[in-house]
């Protein structure tokens, strides 16, 4: 029997179980493939009206156009230092928060600290931001704080002060999302093995011994495979907690890819121009995604594919 | 066998929840058909009601005015369109502004209910953003009526691609008494000779003139805390000059006013805070048009510059802080409401505070002061109307089955019944002597919850509504509030010029020059603040001049030849050679 009949055979036998997998292939065909096409847009002059097989082609016009933008360096600083620094201070934060979640050993208590935590993720950004909003103006409780214990001698407007926007960006976007990005890592602490803690307690392990030889390096799979995709998507910011969080006096270390591609683009209804930095983004994602992938290999051991 | 079993269960309830989610669409249309049944019992009891039955002094079909004072009343008019057919039909109707909402109740709207007997029709209303319209159009599911900014690129966009029926056609076949105006019709009337928009807020002469009862608003004007004057011992007339503005708000500030304990910042700038840069610069004494009759870009002014150094030094007086930049409007209408800011520029700002305010402290009046006259160049001032050129327009889409209905319903939506009922409620006013008159008790169920009102009186479906109709016919005002609103209109300072040629002047959406609007624009918006809050007069004139060069490199100088052109365009469309007052 050759290989290929091998595993003909095999996939034959196992029919019913890999057909389970038939229906994420159609909405992947659907969702994410089919749609693949609308990609031409990035080479057309689209508009809505003609439709996108009667718009003229115009080649790489938009992403030259996007390469020659004046705020073209402006925004990719400023998307890519946001997501660096949310990488390096907001990756870990949830990672902490799941093992010392799992570390409580009161239930009720656990329970409380997870339902807190994930609340914030379950509100919109427009309730949320404003809160955050309502906090750091001039006559919000942290200025007021601030007052008190004599760190200023007059009301704090932290939304003005733009090369802080960065800080005010991370900590929110950390206290909104920490807790429920902590639920993968949850996930994978509960599956670990009982058996290798009570060992590890026989030894004479600490807790703080067994959360670094036992806890970590067995969630470091699910580790890895987040870190490479958030690493894929580090030009991504998404547009809604800026809408929210943006003023004029921000506006220089605010405006990132998504944010003036959706004013420039989407608000002129030149879909075009949007399409084109989707694609760049895409490209980017991708090669990222790659060079992730293949440097985890090479250190951990573990990777994506 | 049983795993086998059971794994192809659950592939096929995959699959059926997967096909459930595509076919939401046919449970939509079936709950539709519902509707259109429901609707049918409420429709035969409009038929069975006859204008001809004489007055009805209570309820939502009550004669709005009995004295016969109201010209547009709809018992005035005979054979209406809309009462001819009034078997059920849903007209679906996008607005394409997302904070925009109307559920339609009939059992309980007494405006839903109203147009429901009176026409048959059962208006659909969905909204969205301009997004949201686009993809309407790619898909080709437009609904039976669109309403967007009557100015857009998209809307004339529509027009040429023959998705609209023309509603000149459409009158004339089937609703001859839609109440339009002339001048609405030519200033949108297509290049085939077609009129196909219906405008809400478009001033026209045959309405703004004294005999009809219309006329201009403007959104440019002060308003000051009218206790807080009487303290600083100053009054309104004292900040007609710039020096005397100047002065009262460093009154305010060297007194220490404050209002409940907490101190009072002299000034708010406008929550668009361009747009009170220039404002500024009308009110000393800027010309938008040339002797030429072209446009002229109000940043290159010497006004303008002149705004900025105004704005500047209450900035570096301390007059006014940072906070004015980096506030929503939520936070700056609710700084208003509790008294913390003496004066204002721009009437958007001032209304919600306002009021919020004045019901909270009856002696807390943040009234109408009137505008600066006059800068360094010595010319009076001369201040652009808002809307001349109309806001959101209405159109009918050629997907629509019965256009014929959906004139009628515009028809209908178009009389000035219609429109006050917008602006009152239904059936809750009389019109005598020619005044809109609230019923006492109305009046008070308005004021104990407006919001309960508003759900059981008002139509919310004033998409078409022209302004000079309402001012035609509001009676005295009742109220310091009311008063004031009108003295703003009324009694203006400053020339009023008509913004009808200003308004349509910027490029169509998806082209380049759009882009390079949305640019200049995101570019303005962060570097005014940067002039406004420079450390003196020398690096504000400094950072001015950057930021034009700057603008220029992004494209100013073409959109402004683009700006021009347009605008003569718009003068040769409006029959004039020059709009500003100065030059005619």
């Amino acid at each position: 029997m050759t290989k290929k009949q091998k595993d003909y055979s095999k996939l034959k036998n196992q029919l019913q179980l890999q057909s389970m997998v038939i229906p994420g292939i159609i909405f992947l065909l659907i969702f994410a493939y089919i749609p693949m096409y609308g990609l031409v847009m990035a080479f057309k002059e689209y508009n809505v009206f003609t439709g996108l097989s009667d718009s003229p082609w115009i080649g790489f016009k938009f992403f030259i156009e996007f390469f020659k933008d004046p705020y073209f360096i402006n925004v990719m600083r400023n998307t890519i230092f946001l997501n660096l620094a949310g990488l390096i201070i907001g990756f870990p934060a949830p990672i902490i928060l799941a093992i010392l979640i799992c570390e409580i050993r009161s239930i009720r208590f656990k329970r409380v600290v997870q339902t807190v935590s994930y609340l914030p993720h379950f509100l919109s950004w427009v309730i949320f931001g404003g809160i955050a909003l309502e906090m750091l103006s001039p006559n919000g409780i942290l200025s007021y704080f601030m007052q008190m214990i004599g760190l200023s001698s007059k009301p704090v407007n932290f939304m003005s002060q733009a090369d802080r926007f960065w800080i005010i960006y991370i900590v929110i976007i950390m206290i909104k999302n920490v807790g429920f990005s902590s639920i993968l890592y949850i996930a994978a602490i509960t599956g670990i093995d009982q058996q290798m803690f009570d060992a590890a307690e026989i030894d004479g392990a600490s807790r703080f011994q067994k959360i670094l030889r036992i806890t970590v390096p067995s969630i470091m799979g699910t580790i890895v495979i987040l870190l490479i995709f958030q690493i894929s998507a580090i030009l991504n910011t998404g547009i809604e907690q800026f809408l929210v969080l943006q003023n004029s006096l921000n506006l220089s270390w605010s405006e990132t890819i998504d944010t003036y591609v959706y004013k420039v683009g989407l608000r002129q209804g030149r879909y075009s121009f949007a399409a084109s930095v989707g694609f760049f983004k895409s490209v980017v994602s991708v090669i990222l995604l790659v060079i992730a992938n293949r440097v985890s290999r090479k250190v951990t051991g573990k990777g994506l594919f | 066998m049983k795993k086998r079993v059971f794994a192809s269960l659950l592939i096929l309830v995959l699959l059926l929840s997967a096909s459930v989610g595509c076919g939401k669409k046919v449970e939509e249309s079936t709950s539709e058909g519902t509707t259109g049944q429901e609707q049918d019992s409420e429709a035969t009891t409009g038929q069975e009601l006859d204008n001809e039955q004489g007055p009805i002094t209570e309820g939502p079909l009550r004669t709005v005015s009995l004295d016969g004072t109201l010209d547009g009343s709809l018992d005035k008019i005979k054979n209406s369109s809309w009462a001819k057919d009034k078997s059920p039909v849903t007209i679906k109707w996008f607005v394409a502004y997302d904070w925009f909402s109307k559920t339609w109740d009939p059992e309980k709207n007494w405006g839903d209910k109203k147009l429901l007997e009176n026409t048959g029709i059962t208006v659909e209303v969905t909204s969205g953003n301009v997004e949201k319209l686009n993809t309407l159009i790619a898909s080709g599911k437009l609904p039976d009526m669109i309403t967007y900014n009557a100015s857009d690129g998209v809307m004339k966009q529509l027009e040429d691609s023959g998705m609209l029926y023309p509603l000149d056609e459409l009158k004339s076949k089937y609703a001859p008494e839609m109440d339009v105006l002339e001048s609405m019709m030519s200033w949108f009337r297509n290049k085939d000779g077609h009129w196909y928009r219906f405008a809400s807020y478009f001033v026209g002469p045959e309405r703004a003139n004294p005999e009809f009862g219309g006329y201009f608003n403007s959104h440019n004007g002060n308003w000051v805390r009218e206790d807080i004057l009487e303290q600083i011992n100053m009054t309104k007339n004292d900040m007609h000059t710039k020096e005397g503005f100047m002065k009262a708000l460093e009154a305010v500030k060297e007194q220490k006013i404050e209002y409940n304990g907490k101190a009072v910042t002299p000034f708010m700038l406008d929550y668009w805070f361009d747009a009170t840069v220039e404002r500024f610069a009308e009110q000393f004494g800027v010309d938008l048009e040339d002797k030429e009759g072209n446009f002229v870009n109000v940043m290159r002014t010497e006004e303008y510059l002149e705004s900025l150094l105004f704005l500047n030094e209450m900035y570096r007086k301390g007059l006014f802080t940072d906070e004015e930049f980096t506030m929503d409007k939520t936070q700056k209408d609710t700084k208003i409401a509790a008294g913390q800011v003496f004066a204002i520029n721009g009437l958007a700002t001032s209304e919600t505070g306002k009021r919020n305010l004045w019901l909270s402290d009856e002696n807390a009046k943040l009234g109408y002061a009137g505008v600066i006259e006059g800068g360094n160049n010595g010319q009076s001032p001369i201040i652009k109307s808002s809307g001349g050129g109309g806001w959101c327009a209405t159109v009918i889409t050629k997907n629509c089955e019965n256009p014929d209905r959906a004139a009628q319903l515009l028809s209908y939506l178009s009389q000035e019944e219609i429109m006050l009922d917008n602006n009152f409620g239904t059936g809750v006013y009389q019109v005598i002597d020619g005044k809109v008159k609230k019923d006492q008790e109305f009046v008070e169920e308005e004021k104990e919850n407006p919001q309960a009102f508003a759900a059981k009186y008002s139509l919310n479906l004033g998409l078409l509504s022209d302004t000079c109709v309402r001012q035609k016919y509001e009676g005295e005002p009742t109220t310091w509030f009311e008063k004031d609103k009108l003295e703003a209109q009324t009694k203006r300072n400053a020339e009023i010029c008509n913004s009808r040629a200003f308004d349509d002047v910027n490029p169509e959406g998806g082209t380049e020059l759009a882009g390079i609007l949305e640019r200049l624009r995101a570019h303005m918006r962060q570097t005014l603040p940067i002039i406004i809050m420079a450390s003196s007069e020398k690096e504000c004139i400094e950072q001015y001049d950057v930021c034009i060069k700057d603008m220029d490199k992004l494209g100013m100088k073409e959109l402004d030849i683009f700006r021009n052109e347009r605008f003569r365009e718009n003068k040769v469309r409006m029959g004039i050679e020059y709009v500003w007052p100065r030059n005619q």
